[in-house]
């Protein structure tokens, strides 16, 4: 299967752009869902798991049996979890917990639509990464995308929609 | 008499609705000051919240359920492989017979013996061959299975999101009538909270929606 070689070929390597994009430093996870998850379920779970460390040190299966929290965090705090859920569609591809949620965040929503996260979080989002965290957000996509079922074409919608240079 | 009587069931009245604004009030400061199912001031609906969470956490988190098909891509190139496995089985059987054709029209012992040891070897990849296709054929009912009990707990887990969805739907309706101008500013903070968050339950949900189909793809 196309998606499972690419991770393969590509994990090592993609961990360390993931270091370089992303500096390992300690989350604090007071206010994770203030901006934009109050409701969300698992706020002290998920506040706990997350606070006083670096991304490296998050315990993934905690993070990935809850990529819901993804549509409830505040920007902030949403860009410092992503590595992981980056790193677990490049090493599991379609199988990752993540597959299905992340083309749904990463999709910039067409004019008029509100889709993902919407169009005023979509946009706080790619204002607040830095051009190395944007260029590993793609490359997780691409190789997503290189899957030929549906979570392939999420990503690859996903990628069309904001993240392929023009 | 008749009189002191009514009189007290006034003061009762009067002292049993003060009592349950206060009560009223205490429970949208606390809500305000609260996240998830507890922010709900309401005790009907923060008690179906509760339990639909529950749910959630049991159908949609827990790890001794599959939620994900993965991909329709896995079955497509299951099912390619039994079509490959079953092709060189074709493959190996035409070999037969054409070296069985030729056994017959040989007329040397050597000729036959020769293309008769040729044929057992190609009985043995047959029957090798045949391991695959059997192989193949379990491998793609095994994935079937998958999908389907994939399915089912995806739907119970998307029940479960709605409802909980539902419940601060019904919580924004409530809010959104209070009167007591003592409630309303906690009204109001509610109102935002359950406004701002509902994108993260619709995404939660369009999650799985999106893994359903992909499972309903996945089935051979």
């Amino acid at each position: 299967m196309n998606h499972v070689r690419f991770a393969r070929m590509n994990a090592n390597d993609f961990v360390d752009q993931l270091r370089t994009a992303f500096p390992p430093e300690p989350i604090q996870g007071d206010g994770a869902f203030v901006q934009w998850g109050t409701t969300y379920s698992d706020v002290g779970l998920y506040t706990r798991a997350v606070d006083g460390k670096t991304w490296e040190q998050l315990d993934p299966n905690v993070l990935l049996a809850n990529t819901d929290a993804l549509g409830f965090l505040g920007t902030r705090h949403l860009i410092a979890v992503l590595p992981v859920y980056l790193r677990s569609v490049v090493e599991q591809g379609v199988m990752s917990p993540a597959a299905e949620m992340l083309p749904i965040i990463f999709a910039r929503p067409a004019p008029g639509a509100s889709t993902g996260l919407g169009h005023a979080r979509f946009d706080a989002l790619v204002d607040a990464l830095t051009p190395a965290q944007r260029t590993a957000i793609a490359a997780a996509l691409s190789g997503l995308a290189t899957d030929s079922g549906s979570p392939g074409r999420a990503a690859q919608a996903a990628l069309d929609s904001y993240w392929t240079p023009a | 008499m008749k009189r002191n009587v009514k009189m007290m069931v006034v003061v009762a009245l009067v002292f049993g609705a003060s009592v349950a604004l206060a009560d009223k009030l205490s429970d949208f400061k606390d809500a305000a000051s609260k996240d998830g199912c507890d922010s709900i001031p309401y005790s009907d609906l923060r008690s179906t919240c509760s339990s639909g969470g529950s749910g959630v956490t049991d159908w949609c988190k827990n790890s001794s359920r599959s939620v994900s098909c993965g991909s329709d891509s896995i079955t497509r190139d299951l099912k390619n492989k039994i079509e490959q496995a079953r092709k060189n089985v074709e493959n190996l059987k035409d070999k037969k017979r054409k070296l069985e054709d030729d056994k017959s029209r040989a007329t040397a012992d050597d000729d036959k013996n020769r293309i008769g040891k040729e044929i057992e070897a190609v009985d043995k990849d047959i029957y090798e061959a045949g391991k695959l296709v059997e192989q193949a054929v379990a491998d793609l009912e095994t994935r079937k299975r998958l999908v389907e009990t994939t399915m089912d707990n995806i739907n119970k887990c998307i029940d479960y999101r709605r409802s909980v969805m539902n419940v601060f739907a019904s919580a924004l309706d409530k809010v959104r009538g209070e009167t007591d101008p003592d409630v309303v500013p906690y009204a109001r903070q509610l109102r935002d909270k359950y406004e701002e968050t509902k994108r993260g339950h619709e995404i939660a949900i369009t999650e799985k929606n999106n893994a359903l189909s992909t499972c309903k793809d996945s089935r051979p």
